[in-house]
């Protein structure tokens, strides 16, 4: 990507909202509905990260999913590019895809244990493959993406049983990085993490930022997490957005009581703050 | 605190060591582990997954499986639990010892109504009967500040919210005031706010009761508000140990330094790349004769690979007069 001086906007979430319809109470009356979402808008440029925090049940996956098109909403748009991703056809989600992909919160369950490490990094370039594209360019183009995270081109023939948490979570982020994506939307990516293995790929996140100029939607319930990756944060309440705005403004002061309480609740906040009054 | 008055502590384990069949053969999963404890005292185990705090926990209660080896030494009030029958293991679990899991839905019987749970243990220790031990649970779920407790009696697990889900599984530990309590990670499931309430319940608990608390995570910042002395866990064994202040302030041993650098805090400008380890935990069939984190240190020596690490003393006495200490013999090294 060409760095320039004015970044375009590449995410512009409007109005969004996302109703649930729930299972009858009773047989014959109405059946009631979940509003897990309402009127989030948010936008987001290359280069830059947004974090979406709030607790279970506020709405941050239901978000992920609805941005990168796994689920429709009921109200508003998700445009990518300026492309709405929602009333695109399937062939067209399936080229602007390439643009946006996704790694999961849990290693262990995101990788299919079939495969091997070679066609889970190559399944999303796969269906764009052109037939001129042959199995030694495939192959070429994986082992490329694993030495992005630190792996190495012999782990394309293992299982992913063959690796520990955090090496299948490089494992999930070659394989959203094998598209070239401008966007990677991140579903609590470390918090099945030990904690120091949970720096290395925080630090390999940032260092491919630095690198590719990519943006990361980045879902935490870790405050601590989104206060060192991204430049803006959101933060959801009942599917409500309380407060958004940068970062660094946000977690120093904190104006909505919801934001404040869950900035208090991080354990060891009290050393936190200390440090930051040193720095 | 050590109290010179009471020679028998609540819980002196001594030199422990857990061997585990697995499929590779034999794993050293415990290497000696050491431990005093105190009525009224809380100790916190930390450590990474792999490092031997959970299997810590379950050697204690004595529910290792059954091929596990064990030797060493567990005194609960001076009682030897390695080697105790389990029909004696049943009367004191539940009744001296009680544990809380870390995750409540699975801890928990999905078929049973909560009441019943509650009573299971009074029933069985204290011979209560029903109506009696009904009553006794909903004293208990008022005691851990459950709300509306009295409609709750007959729900059902599934009705609840982890957060509550959890202060059952506490009402249950506590039905019989058990003089040692173990906590295995029993926030990690639940939201942060959630978790704030959950521990402050059982910190104010363990203040009512006089019990010894110990708690496994894997959260520092956690340990910092709620334990007295903390031990840190690596390779199945105890790396360092200090009263919580004491190691806040001069951690000695490079891997809790490691784990604190690692630790992404509040306050960190935006992109900072965080002091990592390199590597990974070992496979405990893969452990080095000498210091298990000899692969990862920065400061290990040829003689760490080969030889175990004697537990050295930091020098540093705590406020509480608990000693500091370490095993590694270049801890003074950076």
């Amino acid at each position: 990507m060409t760095p320039s001086p004015i970044k375009p906007t590449l995410l512009e979430v409007r109005q969004l909202g996302r109703r649930f319809v729930m299972p009858r109470s009773a047989m014959w009356g109405p059946a009631s509905s979940l509003q897990a979402l309402s009127d989030v808008s948010l936008s987001l440029k290359a280069g830059k990260s947004l974090g979406i925090v709030g607790e279970s049940g506020s709405g941050k996956s239901t978000l992920a999913r609805l941005v990168m098109a796994l689920d429709q909403p009921t109200e508003g748009q998700v445009l990518f590019n300026g492309v709405d991703v929602h009333k695109a056809g399937t062939s067209q989600l399936r080229h602007l895809r390439s643009g946006f992909q996704m790694v999961f919160q849990d290693p262990y369950g995101s990788l299919d244990p079939r495969q091997k490490v070679l066609s889970i990094v190559t399944e999303p370039i796969q269906t764009l493959a052109k037939p001129s594209d042959g199995r030694s360019a495939l192959r070429e183009r994986a082992a490329e993406a694993l030495s992005e995270v630190g792996l190495r081109t012999a782990d394309l023939d293992k299982y992913p049983h063959e690796f520990s948490g955090g090496q299948r979570q490089r494992i999930a982020i070659a394989r959203a990085l094998i598209t070239r994506p401008a966007l990677i939307v991140a579903d609590e990516p470390v918090s099945a993490l030990d904690v120091s293995v949970q720096a290395q790929v925080l630090n390999l996140m940032m260092d491919l930022q630095d690198r590719y100029g990519l943006s990361y939607l980045l879902v935490s319930h870790d405050l601590a997490v989104v206060n060192l990756m991204c430049d803006d944060v959101l933060v959801l309440q009942s599917g409500q957005v309380v407060e958004q705005g940068p970062a660094a403004h946000i977690f120093q002061h904190a104006e909505h009581p919801y934001t404040r309480m869950l900035i208090s609740a991080v354990p060891g906040t009290r050393d936190a703050f200390l440090e930051q009054e040193k720095t | 605190m050590a109290d010179m008055s009471n020679p028998t502590p609540l819980l002196q384990v001594s030199d422990l060591r857990v061997t585990l069949p697995t499929a590779r053969g034999w794993a050293q999963a415990l290497r000696g582990v050491s431990l005093r404890m105190e009525r009224g005292q809380t100790v916190g185990l930390i450590g990474e997954s792999g490092c031997g705090k959970s299997l810590t926990a379950l050697a204690l209660m004595g529910l290792l499986p059954e091929r596990a080896q064990v030797s060493g030494s567990i005194l609960l009030h001076g009682q030897e639990l390695v080697g105790m029958p389990e029909p004696q293991l049943c009367q004191l679990r539940g009744a001296r010892m009680a544990m809380i899991f870390q995750e409540p839905m699975t801890a928990l019987n999905p078929l049973h109504p909560i009441w019943k749970q509650i009573a299971e243990p009074l029933r069985l220790h204290q011979h209560m009967g029903v109506a009696e031990a009904k009553a006794r649970a909903l004293e208990l779920l008022d005691r851990v500040q459950l709300p509306r407790a009295r409609e709750r009696l007959d729900a059902y697990p599934h009705q609840l919210s982890g957060g509550q889900r959890q202060r059952v599984m506490i009402s249950i530990a506590l039905a019989c005031s058990p003089d040692l309590l173990i906590a295995d990670e029993p926030t990690t499931a639940l939201d942060v706010t959630v978790q704030k309430e959950v521990l402050a319940l059982i910190k104010q608990l363990v203040n009512e009761d006089g019990m010894g608390l110990l708690l496994i995570s894997h959260d520092l910042g956690l340990m910092q508000d709620q334990v007295d002395r903390v031990m840190v866990m690596y390779g199945g064994s105890v790396v360092e140990s200090a009263a919580t202040p004491e190691l806040f302030a001069h951690r000695a041993h490079p891997y809790t330094r490691g784990l604190f650098a690692a630790r992404p805090r509040l306050g960190l400008a935006r992109g900072t790349r965080l002091t990592t380890i390199s590597g990974s935990v070992p496979e405990l069939m893969d452990l080095p004769a000498g210091c298990a984190f000899a692969d990862r240190c920065t400061l290990a020596a040829d003689e760490c690979r080969h030889t175990p690490p004697q537990v050295e003393s930091v020098g540093l006495q705590g406020l509480s007069g608990e000693p500091h200490a370490v095993s590694c013999p270049r801890w003074r090294l950076s």
